[in-house]
């Protein structure tokens, strides 16, 4: 049940906004919002241009549709980066983990979505006219396709294959199976059949 | 594990109550509306964490009550302990939230839960089965198979979702350009996952059809013979060309399939077939018959089961005796008393039982939420 909200009151005003956060509650949000009441101004001051600022200098790079703030981002750009090699991920969120990671030098592209039909997501919702676009001009010789293992992310994977092999490019997946550094008994029964269905030999 | 005792507080009608099981059989009698089934829904919830009866469990605790309990003291014979299983339920502001315990310890996981106290169990609304819809019957084979193999539930979910993405697709494409390799996509997951379901359906008949057979003419008589089969559109006996023959089915059908809006070929069309003398049950068996089929695939499935692990799970039987005539009722617990496992069961007639007073035997009468026990059948 939430109250009428006092359009004049500037903290319940904040309060209010804050709740339509993802992960953040009522309770949370009235958090959030005394805390900046208490902060210093010059952080406050600080946090209200960056948000002011997000929509006006954040974009889509115009080749991998990940965000950016140039028409071109700077992975793209990097002239050290392997251009044969393509990373295909589903949300930008996924590209900083690998990019955390340290350990993958190629390019990536983003598709901003996972195939559903039962949520009205087809092909011609994700970036994939941006990626055949890609391929047609550029060096790729393999597209590595991380999407997760699950229903949506695995019908995304193979339908990329199907659409990029004609193509002559080599479409790959990521392997899926038990964790690193995890131990085998705690891994659940979905990740066990499949490690054990993609098991390879040493 | 061998049931010694069952507890339950505020469950159901029954404010606090305990019952003495016997060693292989328990008969329940009392009149309807006792509380007879609210046990061996008790029952029933230690071992699969569910009620057969509610999809929510909220009407299992008592009225006005915030707890329900219900706990099974026995024994385990892989350790040679006794042992003790509760299952709490804590009424909450909008839902009922459940506590397994195993031996003073909270379970978290519900699949380390199952499986603790194991039972195969019949109602009334089973006889539905044979006369209701091909769903009812391919849900009936899946729940058998849930309890055995943990992937099936996975797969079943998997396709349920692949399934109803294809049929999207496909009735998106009036609008859309045609889009084969979405299709394919689709097809692609549902061979490989409607080939193992439909192996493991017809591994699972395979393995109960011998026993079927037998108990039934066991329970019935000889002289009508009972079939089941699994009936598929493609008859493909090697289990490893099953995901071919699919994915290359569905695509024959996809012109088809665009037009109906919905795929027409996969083991959500499959049925479970019983037959009696080669005629079909749903049309030809009397209530009496369809009661002895229903039972015999029951028995097959808990000697199955015992073969598999070494131990027979609890058998829990509701209102077993009301449709068969004296002989085969006298046969049908002949049928049970073969079975080494325990047996819990209610009647409305204690008279239908053919189990007499043997000391392994405990006869409970129920009524209105109180439990007596009596020293022989009435």
């Amino acid at each position: 049940m939430s109250r009428p909200v006092d359009a004049k009151n500037p903290l319940q005003r904040l309060a209010t906004l804050l709740t339509r956060l993802p992960g953040i509650g009522e309770k949370s949000a009235l958090r959030l919002a005394l805390f900046l009441v208490r902060a210093d101004g010059e952080y406050v001051q600080a946090l209200g241009a960056a948000i002011s600022a997000i929509h006006g200098q954040l974009r889509l790079c115009s080749v991998c549709c990940d965000i950016c703030s140039d028409e071109v981002c700077e992975r793209c750009r990097d002239p050290r980066r392997d251009r044969r090699l393509l990373c295909v991920l589903a949300q930008p969120q996924d590209r900083m983990a690998i990019e955390r990671a340290g350990v993958y030098h190629g390019l990536y592209h983003v598709l901003h979505g996972v195939l559903d039909p039962l949520a009205g997501i087809g092909p011609g919702e994700l970036r994939i006219e941006e990626l055949l676009r890609r391929l047609r001009a550029d060096e790729v010789e393999e597209i590595i396709v991380a999407t997760s293992p699950n229903v949506e992310g695995d019908a995304t994977a193979l339908y990329l294959a199907k659409l990029l092999r004609p193509l002559g490019v080599r479409v790959t997946r990521i392997a899926s199976g038990v964790a690193v550094g995890g131990e085998l008994e705690y891994a659940d029964m979905s990740t066990l059949s499949r490690a054990l269905s993609d098991r390879r030999a040493l | 594990m061998r049931i010694e005792r069952l507890s339950v507080r505020d469950f159901r009608n029954f404010e606090a109550g305990e019952l003495q099981l016997g060693r292989r059989f328990t008969v329940l009698h009392g009149e309807n509306g006792a509380g007879k089934t609210n046990l061996l829904e008790a029952l029933y919830l230690v071992s699969t964490l569910r009620s057969f009866r509610v999809a929510e469990l909220g009407p299992l605790v008592r009225q006005g009550a915030a707890e329900a309990r219900v706990e099974l003291q026995g024994h385990d014979p892989r350790v040679d302990l006794s042992s003790n299983l509760a299952v709490h339920l804590l009424r909450g502001e909008r839902s009922v939230r459940r506590l397994a315990i195993a031996d003073g310890k909270v379970i978290r996981a519900a699949l380390d839960f199952y499986g603790r106290a194991r039972a195969i169990l019949f109602t009334p609304e089973d006889l539905g089965v044979l006369r209701g819809s091909p769903g009812g019957r391919r849900n009936f084979l899946d729940r058998v198979l849930f309890a055995r193999e943990r992937a099936h539930i996975a797969d079943i979910q998997s396709y349920e979702k692949l399934l109803r993405s294809r049929n999207q697709v496909l009735r998106d494409q009036g609008t859309n350009s045609p889009s084969e390799p979405l299709l394919e996509t689709y097809e692609a997951g549902l061979a490989a996952t409607g080939a193992r379901i439909w192996t493991r359906r017809e591994r699972l008949l395979d393995q109960l059809r011998a026993t079927f057979m037998a108990v039934f003419s066991q329970i019935h008589g000889a002289e009508r013979r009972a079939s089941l089969a699994y009936l598929t559109r493609l008859n493909v006996p090697d289990e490893a060309e099953r995901e071919g023959a699919l994915s290359d089915e569905l695509a024959r059908r996809r012109r088809d399939d665009l037009i109906r809006g919905i795929t027409t070929v996969g083991p959500h069309r499959d049925d479970l077939e019983i037959r009696l003398d080669g005629h079909d049950v749903g049309e030809f068996a009397s209530q009496g018959q369809t009661r002895a089929l229903i039972l015999a695939f029951k028995i097959a499935e808990l000697r199955a089961a015992r073969d598999l692990s070494g131990e027979p799970p609890l058998l829990l039987l509701d209102d077993v005796s009301s449709e068969l005539d004296p002989q085969r009722n006298a046969q049908l617990f002949q049928a049970l008393t073969e079975d080494a496992g325990q047996c819990v069961l209610t009647t409305t007639a204690p008279g239908y039982v053919h189990l007499g007073d043997a000391a392994d035997t405990a006869y409970v009468e129920v009524s209105g939420g109180t439990l007596r026990a009596l020293r022989s059948p009435l």
